[in-house]
């Protein structure tokens, strides 16, 4: 039986659901609130929380977001300028990589050797984990750093 | 009677193996796990070109020791000739011809066993990099997807 991993609203530590019954409908193990959503990671559109787990993931491991915001606005910084991107809260990190890449234009060698992490921070993000775990409902929107990948040599 | 004896090592790479961050990485397609037969583990990672290369870790000590880790040949179960290594992008710069070949065909990363003993300044001076107890798995599988994302592999390759 698979996995269901859910994660909230700036929390980038999922809950674990293991050996869920197929047949659970998701709304069972996310709580949505007045106004959030439940989106299926770098998917765009919210699922439908009456389903079942069986019915929206098959019986595959899963991951969902709850979050209150739409759209997430993230703002990427590189080289002294920065880009706005639209993200879905449940776009993984790699999803927004990817996009920031193409809104500065970098060619894929130079991408190659650039990572994103939060300001301040010389953690690089994991690039599995959704944007809106890092984005307040409050604001929906996040700042992020585009920096360069040292690797260890000599 | 006692029931069997599990090494911690095992039971915390199961608990990774099992984790959110681990699962979203099978999810999004960049790795999947082939098999674990302690303290083997065998995994494959996807290439820029949508092929996977093999990796055999030997994961005895995890997670206070860092994986040990080389190309593998998922069809024979046999380490990877260095003519069917990846090439592109950066992974040359970790699969290398002219150090891993000396070095158990280790990647060059610092989140490997190879990498650290050889290398006695990675630890204090790359430790965003390096392996260290608190890493999982999924950090090993991640720094080597990393490299591999721009990267092709030759024909044979799943």
């Amino acid at each position: 039986m698979p996995r269901i991993h859910t994660y909230v609203a700036t929390d980038t530590t999922p809950r674990t659901y293991a050996d869920i019954a197929p047949s659970t409908p998701l709304k069972e193990l996310v709580n949505l609130g007045d106004s959030s959503l439940a989106y299926g990671l770098d998917q765009d559109e919210a699922l439908d929380v009456t389903r079942t787990v069986e019915e929206l993931f098959g019986s595959r491991n899963a991951h969902v977001i709850v979050h209150s915001c739409r759209e997430v606005r993230v703002t990427v910084t590189y080289g002294g300028s920065s880009r706005n991107i639209q993200a879905k809260p449940g776009w993984r990190v790699a999803k927004v990589h990817r996009e920031a890449i193409k809104a500065f234009q970098i060619d894929e060698a130079s991408a190659a050797d650039l990572i994103l992490r939060l300001p301040g921070s010389t953690e690089e993000l994991s690039e599995t984990v959704p944007i809106g775990g890092y984005a307040a409902e409050g604001t929906c929107s996040v700042a992020l750093d585009l920096a360069p990948h040292i690797r260890a040599q000599g | 009677m006692p029931g069997p004896v599990h090494d911690p090592g095992l039971v915390r790479l199961e608990c990774d193996l099992a984790s959110a961050e681990f699962d979203s990485g099978v999810d999004a397609g960049l790795w999947r796990l082939v098999r674990l037969d302690w303290p083997t583990l065998v995994v494959a990672i996807v290439a820029g070109d949508d092929r996977e290369l093999g990796m055999h870790l030997n994961v005895e000590g995890y997670p206070a020791t860092a994986p040990a880790g080389q190309p593998w040949d998922l069809d024979k179960n046999a380490p990877l000739p260095t003519d069917r290594w990846p090439t592109g992008g950066t992974a040359e710069l970790v699969f290398r011809r002219d150090w891993s070949s000396s070095q158990g065909n280790a990647p060059y990363l610092a989140c490997d066993r190879q990498g650290l003993l050889t290398h006695g300044n990675w630890m204090a001076e790359r430790s965003d990099r390096a392996w260290n107890p608190t890493r999982t798995i999924t950090f090993y599988l991640t720094e080597i997807h990393r490299e591999l994302r721009n990267a092709s592999l030759p024909d044979g390759h799943r």
